[in-house]
């Protein structure tokens, strides 16, 4: 690829970088994407042979430290409560991803205001309703209207079915007269346009064979493509660069041969997630950004907000066919999200329904729980739970934190020699308090639809899917990385478009969030071209 | 018997990857971990054939790799220490005894070579179907899930929007 300069580049061809292209391919600028993975060929997915589950332990693990693919980096989470979960390919972690796609709330935009604590976002939730509706329409998102948790909205598919498993939550949660309503989901349920319908094959987490799952490689790639935006892949990006003036020029990154390249751009996109994003920006040091790019406030890194995740899994007596069905899309309860200071905490926490695990997962968690023992016992502790487990996860609202950050590790390297990301995270109390009542709650909803016995995980260790914070967004240059449109404080011309924006986290998936900020921020460029740089 | 005899062997793919002998002691080992099913006239893991898939597995990561050679060594020792012959050969309940103690000794090594025979076992097609489990991959055929009576719903449409104004 020779060096011309392109007017667009985007780092990342993940959720945001995908739906951010698209959109802004109808400017005809020259549009370039660089991307350190690959395209993902989905015959090659897991659910296509018996090993499919033992493959989410090795060559799909959530874990890039497990997986060790050519497209992974390293990350140092070996301190933290909550290990990082993510892939690198196009489509990026949509490739792997639940699709559980609820949106946020008015009152996530507002938790200063309304509850006294972190800060409220530059925007609200009605800016990015027309946003989320068209992002809805690209995906294609399975759900049902009417949900009394929510203003009004239109799913553009009808819901994925619960199968008995949910059914029988779903009635434990009636029996308490608390809320559930059928998930968001981001899972064509019918044939929607080049997707095929789903048809339950179970472990979304390892990648929809199907294609009937939203990954951004099926959705809003193919349309970027044809729209003119160009996608390389294999390419890993160094650092970006900087004229005397400080505005950003373009990258260094090393091509899919491994050979150092240099692509010059007049603006430049980061979309590389919010431990990827900060790696990069801190990686990018100069004599005009001597602790970092964007980094003089110090701020690019810090307030790192995971979404702790408390696990119970309710035995049953009678089976419930829990292995049919997208894994983490069923049904979401959104009874204690928002902020009732009895309960001990301030803000909330949503419920996900987890299906059951096949006979391999049932067989390795009943190993680590000690309800499978090897020996003569272990046909009567299989039989006890194969198929007799539902799960629901809390998924609880941390709080931003600088003490909570993203840096770079003083000595682990990627296969390029870059410096890698390490994570320093402890679990806040509010945060602690929250999993516990969540946890509890749980138990009662799992007890109350006919659970035996439950089993929790909390915090689960492997569930650091959602990265949030480390270049977060506001007015203040002295308190936020961008503005309110994803432009850095610093350097005029360098946006961030993932989830390192968020001033807060919400209690529900950030993906749809995520790609509805990224269509906003393209749209502000869009309509500001001309002063673009004031 | 030495660490060294029972390491991996690299040898093509189509050959067993470790030699006759260490095939006929993991077999016995996998029997005890998961014993037959008589109920479903399942024969253990190691009858089942399954010894080669789980030395393949172990030596995709070299920690699996040493642990399960460094058990094969203590267990031959064993069973020759409490029942003055090979492993395979013992009674059921000198077995047991060689596993105890082995358990006592390593406490880690069982626990990882169950990870690597469960994971074998729960995917043959002959154990899927014996628990009742299509045996096959899901994909491409899936699974047939009814439609849901959102009936159910019901409680919960009555409720008035309860979401946060701001």
């Amino acid at each position: 690829m020779a060096d011309d300069p392109v007017d667009v580049l985007i780092i990342g061809a993940g959720a945001a970088g995908a739906a951010f292209a698209w959109s802004l391919a109808e400017t005809r600028m020259n549009i370039l994407c660089l991307e350190q993975g690959d395209w993902m060929n989905p015959a090659e997915y897991p659910t296509a042979g018996l090993d499919c589950e033992a493959r989410g332990q090795s060559d799909f693990a959530f874990s890039p430290n497990t997986r060790q693919r050519p497209a992974d980096y390293p990350v140092n989470d070996a301190e933290s409560p909550i290990a990082i979960s993510n892939f690198n390919a196009v489509g990026g972690s949509t490739i792997l991803y639940a699709g559980h796609f609820p949106r946020m709330k008015p009152s996530d935009f507002r938790v200063r205001s309304l509850d006294g604590v972190a800060d409220d976002w530059p925007l609200d939730y009605a800016t990015l309703e027309p946003y989320w509706a068209e992002n809805d329409r690209m995906m294609g998102v399975a759900g049902l209207a009417g949900d009394p948790a929510y203003p009004p909205k239109e799913p553009t598919l009808p819901p994925v079915p619960l199968g008995k498993l949910g059914e029988t939550v779903a009635r434990g949660f009636n029996e308490l007269g608390w809320h559930w309503w059928p998930s968001d989901s981001a899972i064509a349920t019918r044939p929607y346009g080049d997707r095929a319908p789903c048809i339950n094959l179970g472990p979304c987490v390892s990648g929809c064979a199907q294609g009937a799952k939203a990954s951004t490689d099926l959705t809003y790639w193919p349309a970027a493509i044809r729209a003119g935006v160009r996608l390389e892949t294999r390419c890993r990006v160094r650092e970006i660069t900087v004229r005397p003036d400080g505005l950003a020029d373009g990258v260094v990154y090393y091509d899919a041969d491994g050979v150092e390249r240099r692509q010059r751009a007049e603006i430049v996109v980061l979309a590389c997630n919010g431990v990827g994003t900060p790696r990069l920006l801190l990686n990018s040091r100069s004599p005009q950004f001597p602790d970092g790019l964007a980094n003089r406030n110090g701020l690019v890194g810090r307030n790192l907000m995971f979404h702790p995740y408390g696990m119970v899994m309710g035995i049953f007596d009678e089976p419930l066919d829990g292995y049919q069905g997208p894994t983490g899309c069923g049904l979401m309860s959104h009874e204690f999200y928002e902020t009732d200071r009895a309960r001990g905490f301030v803000r909330g926490f949503s419920y996900e329904l987890l299906r059951g695990f096949g006979p391999v997962t049932t067989a390795l968690w009943g190993l680590a729980s000690g309800r499978v023992p090897w020996g003569p016992d272990h046909h009567r502790g299989f039989g006890d739970v194969i198929d007799r487990m539902a799960g629901l996860i809390a998924i609880c609202e941390d709080l931003p934190e600088e003490h909570n950050r993203v840096v770079l590790d003083p000595e682990l390297r990627d296969g390029h020699g870059i410096p890698a990301p390490k994570i320093e995270y402890q679990l806040s109390d509010n945060s602690r308090r929250m999993l516990d009542y969540g946890v509890a709650r749980a138990q009662e909803a799992l007890t109350a639809a006919g659970a035996r016995s439950t089993f929790v995980e909390a915090p689960l260790r492997l569930a650091g899917w959602h990265l949030m914070g480390t270049a977060r967004m506001g007015t203040d240059p002295a308190r936020s990385v961008v503005d309110e449109w994803g432009r850095s404080h610093d350097v005029r011309n360098l946006f961030v478009i993932d989830g390192s924006v968020f001033v807060t986290a919400g209690a529900v998936n950030p993906t749809c969030t995520i790609q509805g900020l990224a269509l906003y921020i393209a749209d502000r460029i869009k309509k500001n071209l001309g002063n673009l740089f004031e | 018997m030495t660490g060294d005899d029972v390491g991996m062997t690299e040898t093509p793919a189509a050959a067993p990857a470790i030699d006759a002998a260490r095939q006929r002691l993991l077999a016995a080992l996998l029997d005890e971990l998961v014993p037959p099913r008589a109920e479903a006239a399942l024969p253990g893991a190691g009858a089942l054939g399954l010894a080669d898939a789980v030395a393949r597995s172990a030596a995709e990561n070299p920690g699996l790799a040493s642990v399960l050679a460094e058990t094969l060594v203590q267990l031959a020792a064993l069973a020759q220490q409490h029942g003055g012959t090979s492993f395979p050969d013992l009674d059921p309940r000198a077995r047991r005894v060689a596993l105890d103690a082995l358990a006592a000794r390593a406490p880690g090594s069982l626990p990882a070579l169950c990870f690597l025979t469960y994971a074998a076992y729960y995917r043959d097609p002959r154990v899927l179907e014996a628990i009742g489990h299509p045996p096959r991959p899901p994909y491409p055929l899936g699974y047939e899930v009814p439609p849901t009576d959102f009936g159910l719903l019901e409680p919960v449409r009555r409720r008035a929007p309860f979401y946060r104004s701001v």
